[in-house]
């Protein structure tokens, strides 16, 4: 009867892949240092070279350049997504389980109002109306995804409080502190963990797709979905420009996934 | 006649192994296979029934009438009555709807029996109960149900596997009756159980598991009254029935720690689950709480050690009415020991760190290595994280740490009861003798009528209504 | 858990919903009154430059100039009457613009979701049954593939292989399946990824649960065990996944009718957006979010219907 799963094998490599990724946002663009959105209409669209590692798409823009870039914008608004809304939602379950009686029931219902909203919706209404940008995108992205760290710590934490053994430490006089430094904290942590591995993927699927359409991010901005979209066309021209960027977001969400569901957890109660 | 043999079987299963050179059922005799959890019995069980057990290895035969059986004997010739019935009924299917199933596709022609319904009545069901989910069950119930279908299926042998785990003493001989009716029935009953009440009620031969072989086997009378084997006298002794009965207690000052009055308490506020009790317990003394599954006999507890607010009535520590404050002062000396230790330690952390940080350290540093020591346990364990202790020691470390919190009032939710009687003992002995030296207060609780007669210096019992009574033993 | 009660909360969510999605639209929109006025002008007067003068013009005509609170309580009383007020930019009732879009995606999304629970059903349970096994491993392999590839990609590929290249379908021409039938298979692939994941998983754990042993124990033929047993407990999980299955199909009916250029729901929310349609955009949405919890709220029935023992 072991209660806390074995890591499994896809586990080292979700780590490595998601590394990888979160590596060439950080490093990249300082590493690679050329400017994304230069153009050279005289070498459109030219195959991979000497000059332009991945070639140029259809105004002549640097397309590594552009990937890179692309993976810094997408990382950074998805982790910032993701940590504000662990930070939301870990706070509101909080007070919803402290409080108790009408002050969480009526969390818990927004919650579930809000979760029960199709998300990519929202930003689709608001991101062009309140001007686009990343810090628009970020605002509306974390609207929409609070509720669920907040049903997952709250669910876990309810399980967490009502259990025999923060009950018996209770009784043997432990401070709520320590409590929660001890035996909420490091239970509840892979799961939310576990959880913003999965949507720092989804995050960087929606805003590819928010680029492919055009809503929300200005065109100058280096954008996988917005490559993808602007190549397409010259998809037997340039077929490694526009692979480039299809193969970095399968890479991302295929890597945050296999990290997510190979994240060891320990079960919140005993049974 | 037809009999069921077991030849020069080797099974093992992780840590667990038994080997047994020969065996022999015979139809209309019921065999029990008694011993200590870890002994191997439902290896055993596995074994002669052929039914798959993950990470099973075996060698040997499983002989029906003398040849070696060509297919598992499960499906035609051994009915297995499951460990869990709750985890062996479909959730989603009426329960009489599976009882027909065993009519129409595993019917005894022998059987007198020709329908659910006529079955039901029979095992104490009516009609309506056949209409239900298992989940709208109680465990007794499900498990009226498994042998309802042992009783009309085509089987020379049943082979029941624990079947009065987790059941109060009234489940408990409606089972053991029914259970008399496969021997009526002309078929083979081997009954897997470390109750040894059960074994004395049902068995007309007894085979005693030691770690890993026989340890004795012989007709049920001689085993028990005459055991040869330390296995058995090791069982025997620690069977409820046969513990020494606790010194009474000398008469003290009148001085009560706990003291209920006119408590009343209900989740739901039409049905109490406990109407006006009243009930003091004094330093020194065990009570005894005894009640059906579900009276509410563990919320009874936690009225006592204010962890449930009452919603009419008085609760008193030490002669005061309880307020915030007080519980705040006295909070570590009002301890609970719970049912599964399992529960009651963080999965995640390791062991020392439960010892360090969250339990009270008393002044006397040594304390916790003598309690160590005399329970029989090593430094080393301290190491270890809840899943990688086994049960027993488990439920050791929990006595341990309850008692460094020296607590005055100690309520005890049926210790151990899912573990063995030796481990359930040595809780309650080790309680007890924690008791009358510190003269701390002790309300046990438990559905073994005959634990609490041994041990508890008064035993209440709480009825399905909610009343409080003293019973009293002549 | 009664129908009732069901029912009651199911409609308080959509009620709450609605009123959200209302203040959210409203609220962007009017704490930048200069704004809106002026990219409604811009919208509307498409060619000439925006002025102030025309954004105070676009600003009376919409009774912009009225207290921020009336407007408030006035938008949200509209959308409880489903009156959306008309499009900026065509001078359309947006409530006709979604019954006529409507229609386009009903139908694809109807088909779509059929054909994807279709090709989901057999083939996660046919990796079930031959769990571990060669075709268990591509179509895994395969399916993890389609659900990781964003859903505009498989849109691109399919537009590419079936209408570029080998001309088995058009993109233009509103109805008829010569041109839809790839909109409906490019759906179904999408939702299909995941959903047959789904139905692997839950039919391995129902097919390992004890239940199931006993059953046999109790003479159940096996080829009757997975139906008599099995079916209703592996579909629990199944359809408590729907919600995300119809979450998906949302964002498909946007991303894939955006690609074929199909002139539904989505089609015209993502034209609304690029032109700053607020009313149309805002109904439109509404639309979408009510036709899912419609979905959900459907799925929950059926999953009571099944297992309504369970509730008491």
């Amino acid at each position: 009867m072991s209660h806390v799963s074995e890591a499994r094998r896809p586990w080292k490599l979700g780590i490595v892949l998601t590394l990888l990724f979160v590596m060439t946002a950080t490093f990249g663009p300082l590493l690679y240092a050329v400017d994304p959105n230069a153009q050279n209409l005289l070498s459109v669209l030219s195959p991979p070279g000497a000059q332009y590692p991945l070639g140029t798409d259809q105004l002549g823009r640097d397309v590594l350049a552009r990937l890179l870039h692309g993976a810094r914008y997408s990382a950074g608004i998805a982790i910032a997504v993701v940590v504000f809304s662990i930070a939301l939602g870990c706070i509101l379950a909080g007070i919803a389980q402290w409080s108790g009686g009408m002050i969480s029931t009526s969390l818990v219902m927004f919650s579930d109002a809000v979760y029960a909203l199709p998300g990519l919706l929202v930003t689709l209404l608001l991101a062009d109306v309140l001007g686009g940008g990343a810090m628009v995108i970020v605002f509306l992205l974390w609207i929409v995804a609070w509720p669920e760290y907040f049903r997952l710590s709250y669910s876990v934490g309810q399980q967490i409080v009502k259990s025999d053994h923060v009950l018996a430490s209770r009784l043997a006089g432990a401070s709520g502190g320590r409590i929660f430094r001890l035996q909420v904290l490091p239970v509840i942590l892979p799961y939310l963990l576990s959880l913003g591995a999965i949507s720092v993927g989804r995050i960087v699927l929606a805003i590819a797709t928010l680029g492919f359409l055009g809503v929300g991010i200005a065109p100058p901005q280096a954008e996988w979905g917005m490559m993808i979209n602007d190549l397409r066309v010259y998809w037997q021209i340039s077929p490694i420009q526009l692979a480039a960027p299809v193969i970095a977001i399968v890479w991302v969400v295929l890597a945050l996934l296999i990290l997510s569901q190979s994240m060891p957890t320990t079960k919140p109660g005993l049974n | 006649m037809n009999s069921l043999e077991a030849r020069n079987l080797k099974l093992s299963a992780g840590q667990l192994s038994l080997d047994v050179p020969h065996l022999r059922f015979k139809q209309g005799k019921s065999c029990c296979v008694v011993g200590r959890s870890g002994s191997g019995k439902s290896l055993l069980a596995a074994a002669l029934s052929g039914l798959p057990v993950p990470g099973m290895a075996m060698t040997g035969d499983v002989c029906l009438n003398g040849s070696p059986a060509d297919g598992p004997l499960w499906k035609d010739h051994v009915f297995v009555l499951p460990q869990e019935p709750a985890l062996a009924l479909n959730p989603t299917m009426p329960v009489g709807k599976q009882l027909a199933e065993v009519f129409r596709w595993r019917s005894d022609h022998a059987c007198s029996c020709r329908s659910p319904g006529a079955i039901s009545a029979e095992i104490g069901l009516d009609q309506d109960d056949l209409k239900k989910i298992p989940g709208q069950l109680s465990g007794g119930m499900q498990q009226r149900i498994m042998i309802a279908m042992a009783l009309v299926a085509r089987a020379s042998f049943v082979i029941a596997d624990e079947p009065t785990k987790g059941l109060d003493d009234g489940n408990k001989k409606r089972i053991i009756d029914l259970f008399g009716r496969f021997r009526t029935s002309g078929r083979g009953l081997i009954v897997i159980t470390h109750d040894l009440e059960v074994a004395s009620a049902l068995a007309d031969d007894i085979i005693v598991l030691g770690d890993g072989h026989i340890a004795e086997q012989g007709l049920a009378s001689q085993v028990l009254t005459n055991p040869r084997s330390e296995a058995t006298r090791e069982l025997i002794c620690n069977a409820p029935q046969n513990w020494p009965t606790a010194p009474a207690t000398p008469q003290k000052p009148h001085c009560p720690v706990v003291r209920l009055e006119d408590v009343t308490f209900g989740y739901r506020r039409t049905t109490p689950i406990l109407s006006e009790a009243t009930i003091e317990i004094d330093g020194g003394e065990i009570v005894g709480l005894l009640g059906p599954s579900g009276s509410g006999k563990s919320t009874f507890g936690d009225l006592c050690l204010a962890l449930q607010k009452p919603q009419s009535g008085i609760v008193q520590w030490f002669g005061s009415n309880l307020n915030s404050a007080l519980i705040r002062k006295r909070r570590t000396k009002f301890q609970k020991l719970f049912q599964n230790p399992v529960t009651s330690f963080p999965p995640n952390l390791v062991l020392r760190d439960v010892f360090d940080k969250l339990t009270p350290q008393s002044a006397d540093a040594n304390i916790k290595d003598e309690l160590m020591s005399r329970l029989g346990l090593t430094d080393d364990l301290l190491l270890r994280r809840p899943d990688q202790v086994s049960g027993g020691e488990l439920q050791r470390l929990a006595i341990i740490r309850v008692l460094l919190a020296q607590p005055s009032f100690l309520v005890c939710d049926e210790p151990s009861s899912r573990l063995d009687m030796s481990v359930q003992r040595l809780a309650i002995d080790v309680i007890a003798e924690y008791s009358s030296q510190y003269s701390s207060a002790v309300l046990l609780i438990s559905h073994n009528e005959t634990v609490l007669r041994k041990r508890a210096n008064r035993v209440f019992e709480i009825s399905h209504e909610g009343r409080l009574s003293l019973k009293s033993y002549d | 858990m009664t129908l009732a009660a069901l029912l009651a909360r199911k409609a308080l969510l959509i009620l709450t919903i609605t009123l959200l999605v209302a203040s959210c639209s409203f609220w962007a929109v009017h704490l930048l009154p200069e704004n809106i006025a002026m990219q409604i002008a811009a919208a509307r007067f498409s060619g000439t430059e925006p002025n102030q003068q025309l954004a105070e013009v676009v600003s009376q005509s919409y009774g912009l100039d009225r207290p921020i609170l009336v407007q408030y309580a006035d938008w949200l009383a509209g959308t409880l009457k489903l009156d959306f007020g008309v499009s900026l930019v065509t001078g359309r009732d947006v409530v006709q613009d979604i019954a006529h879009h409507g229609q386009n995606s009903l139908r694809t999304v109807f088909w779509g979701f059929i054909a994807g629970v279709a090709l989901a059903v057999p083939t996660g349970y046919v990796c079930a049954r031959f769990a571990g096994s060669h075709l268990d491993t591509v179509l895994t392999v395969f399916s993890a593939a389609i659900s990781t590839i964003p859903s505009f990609l498989v849109a691109i590929v399919m537009v590419q292989l079936f209408v570029v290249e080998l001309g088995l379908a058009t993109l233009s021409g509103t109805s008829g399946w010569a041109r839809l039938w790839v909109l409906v298979l490019t759906i179904a692939l999408s939702i299909s990824g995941l959903l047959s994941r789904v139905v692997r998983t839950a039919v391995i754990d129902v097919r390992l649960q004890p239940f199931m042993l006993h059953a046999l124990i109790r003479g159940v033929p096996e080829r009757e065990l997975f139906w008599r047993h099995g079916l209703k407990n592996a579909l629990r999980p199944v359809l408590n996944y729907l919600p995300v299955v119809f979450m998906f199909l949302i964002y498909d009916v946007i991303v894939i009718e955006t690609v074929f250029n199909y002139h539904g729901l989505g089609w015209a929310l993502i034209n609304a957006v690029k032109a700053l349609d607020v009313p149309l955009m805002q109904g439109l949405v509404l639309a979408l979010v009510l036709f899912y919890l419609c979905c959900t709220t459907l799925s929950d029935l059926l999953t009571w219907r099944i297992y309504r023992h369970k509730a008491s």
